[in-house]
């Protein structure tokens, strides 16, 4: 028994991105609620030399979008760097939906062994779709949405293990 | 073209295994070199309600042990969770390591459509063995690989992403 490369893709990157529009919209209630200024959240990081709250979710949205659209062998669309509010990263999730929710599942299908060109820092490496997929992006992506996840942890805001998985397709209530 | 599901899973806790083997060795450098009692970082917390470090890799290796357990139709086994230096962590990993090299790769192929019944926390919950895996597993075993990665970053531990993702299978021969 098998299944296709968009069904192990797609429905999981929005999957992610819907829970993780969610914690940003938590982290936005929680800075009203007690008068936290945003940016205290924004900018915040886990060490000095980590990226902040605001770069952990655009690079989570911008591994979303990349491996789709590489996948899709499409364009991937920029979706700017310029966020400055809790409204602008929600919004930034939902053109990173949209896209994700755009491309051509039939042709992320057919990428299982083509080489996929990308680059990592300043080197181009190549990898197999489906490599590319579980071995690159997969962690990569994961590890953006947690590290986002864990800086509003450690600021107090109030969330659970739920709000990071979000609802997960598939489970069978009774 | 297709993927099967220990294709989906078995490489990908193998990769993440290994790497968090080597963050383990790199943190225990740093304790000595810095004159860092091990128990601090062991026992090291992102917030006060969050799981400390041991804890983390304890449950990122029960996530892929169980996870593989139950897509294979095998008993999960049972690990204690005593472990007290970073050595008996890595043996913990290695063990779990060992365990999915017994596994059926044919039994959990023949998963995908399987009714996986699972606890999550006092519930019990089932779903098919794909999402189970896409869905729910992988999203759970990448959050405590990354949260255990986030405490030693936190800790000034010296690590990099290329240490989080360890060795990339699959990179085409140049």
């Amino acid at each position: 028994m098998s299944f296709s490369l968009s069904q192990a893709c797609v429905p999981v990157i929005t999957q992610m991105l819907t829970s993780l529009r969610h914690v940003v919209d938590c982290a936005s209630k929680h800075c009203e609620e007690h008068k936290i200024d945003p940016n205290a959240i924004l900018t915040a990081r886990l060490f000095p030399n980590m990226w902040a709250f605001t770069k952990q979710v655009q690079a989570a949205t911008t591994w979303g979008c990349n491996m789709a659209g590489r996948l899709a062998h499409v364009d991937v669309p920029s979706l700017g760097d310029d966020e400055k509010t809790f409204d602008d990263l929600k919004a930034r999730i939902d053109r990173a939906l949209a896209f994700i929710g755009s491309v051509d599942t039939a042709a992320i299908d057919a990428s299982v062994d083509r080489v996929i060109t990308f680059t990592a820092g300043p080197n181009t490496r190549k990898l197999r779709g489906k490599d590319y997929l579980l071995h690159q992006s997969y962690p990569h992506f994961f590890f953006h949405c947690t590290t986002a996840y864990d800086i509003l942890r450690t600021n107090g805001v109030q969330l659970a293990k739920r709000d990071f998985m979000g609802l997960p397709p598939g489970l069978i209530t009774d | 073209m297709s993927l099967s599901l220990s294709h989906l899973s078995q490489p990908i806790f193998e990769q993440m295994l290994n790497s968090l083997s080597l963050v383990l060795d790199k943190a225990e450098e740093h304790a000595k070199a810095r004159k860092i009692d091990p128990s601090v970082l062991l026992n090291s917390r992102l917030y006060p309600d969050m799981f400390p470090f041991t804890r983390q890799v304890q449950i990122a290796c029960d996530f892929a042990k169980n996870t593989s357990s139950r897509l294979a139709g095998v008993d999960v086994p049972k690990y204690t969770d005593d472990e007290q230096s970073f050595a008996a962590l890595k043996e913990r990993i290695a063990k779990t390591l060992a365990f999915l090299k017994t596994l059926d790769h044919v039994a959990i192929d023949n998963a995908v459509e399987r009714d996986i019944t699972f606890p999550v926390g006092p519930m019990s919950v089932t779903m098919k063995g794909q999402p189970y895996l896409l869905h729910f597993a992988m999203p759970n075993f990448y959050f405590h690989h990354s949260m255990a990665y986030a405490i030693l970053r936190h800790n000034g531990v010296d690590i990099g992403k290329r240490d989080f993702l360890g060795t990339i299978p699959g990179f085409p021969k140049m």
